[in-house]
């Protein structure tokens, strides 16, 4: 599917999603990572904290995605970042994702999310290492987890932190191979 | 008429399991049932000149169909019934999209990697009354 399809596709189940107020939606998520700061009281495992919770909420939301856009295979990882970016980005968060940057070989690119809707309201302290939305690293590499693709994915700009865009790394480490439950196993 | 269906994970473990017309299964034809379509799945991958994004579909024998539903993420709905039901590749993908993911996926109860059966009054209640309102119910 080209590009401009994914966009359009993206678009219009957009149109169908149910919504939330924007502002509660960022509020809450703000309360949350406030709440793990006070209880983790490390930059650190918030970040990581952040991340293993979108990891649970992408391995849910895969299904929601299928089930709604009616995407069944990408043929190859481009495709996969341009669903990501165009389709799956506008349906739950109402935001465009422009991907950019590609390596040579075709297995990492950059997601730039030029408007972020949960840093809406927010400042961070001075010197703090919180990659504060980290839980959409997590979610996109639960949901990539359920397809059968290994990713890491990874801020590299926020502008929370004074960049002029938010850009995630996405690197293809490996197609995962099906694996069977214990009854199928030979001894 | 609908005899029965079978919704598998990724591993091969069946989720769910419901009768409604013909014999009892028990878990060693579950296992064998899984175990036919991922080989066959294998073989129609290599024996098909194009890339086809479905799949297997369906076997048929004289006496039953099998409808084969496979979505990306690994889950697959197994639907059998006599050799009149005609397509169900739309119905077993209303399933998925407007019962298994309203029901089953979004209860905080279901886990994505977890091989305990289902077990849901909503998704089975939801289920039922969507196939017995399918003509080729009975």
């Amino acid at each position: 599917m080209s590009a401009s399809a994914n966009a359009r596709l993206g678009e219009q189940i957009w149109q169908k999603m149910p919504k939330i107020n924007a502002e509660f939606f960022t509020l809450t998520y703000g309360a949350m990572v406030v709440q793990l700061m006070r209880d983790l009281e490390d930059v650190q495992l918030v970040n990581e904290k952040l991340e293993k919770m979108g990891h649970s909420i992408g391995c849910r939301l895969i299904d929601e995605f299928l089930a709604k856009s009616g995407i069944n295979n990408c043929n190859e990882f481009a495709e996969t970042a341009d669903v990501i970016a165009k389709v799956a980005f506008k349906m739950f968060l109402g935001v465009s994702v422009e991907v950019a940057s590609w390596n040579d070989e075709k297995t990492s690119c950059s997601l730039l999310v030029y408007d972020n809707p949960l840093t809406d309201f927010v400042e961070l302290p001075p010197n703090i290492n919180l990659y504060y939305s980290n839980v959409l690293c997590g979610v996109i590499r639960g949901a990539l987890e359920m397809v059968q693709l290994r990713v890491e994915c990874y801020f590299v700009r926020d502008t929370l932190r004074g960049d002029d865009v938010n850009e995630i790394r996405l690197e293809l480490k490996e197609h995962i191979k099906d694996e069977m439950a214990e009854e199928y196993r030979r001894e | 008429m609908i005899y029965n269906m079978y919704i598998f994970n990724r591993r091969g473990t069946c989720v769910y399991y419901r009768r409604w017309h013909g014999r009892e299964n028990d878990e060693e034809k579950q296992r064998l049932v899984f175990g036919m379509l991922y080989s066959m799945n294998e073989l129609v991958g290599k024996l098909s000149g194009s890339i086809s994004k479905d799949g297997m579909l369906t076997i048929k024998t004289n006496s039953f169909t099998m409808h084969q539903f496979h979505t990306a993420s690994g889950t697959r709905f197994v639907l059998n019934t006599d050799n009149n039901a005609g397509d169900l590749r739309q119905n077993m993908y209303h399933i998925y999209a407007m019962i298994w993911v309203e029901c089953v996926v979004k209860s905080p109860m279901w886990s994505p990697m977890s091989a305990t059966p289902v077990d849901s009054p909503l998704f089975d209640r939801q289920l039922e009354t969507y196939l017995e309102g399918l003509t080729c119910f009975r």
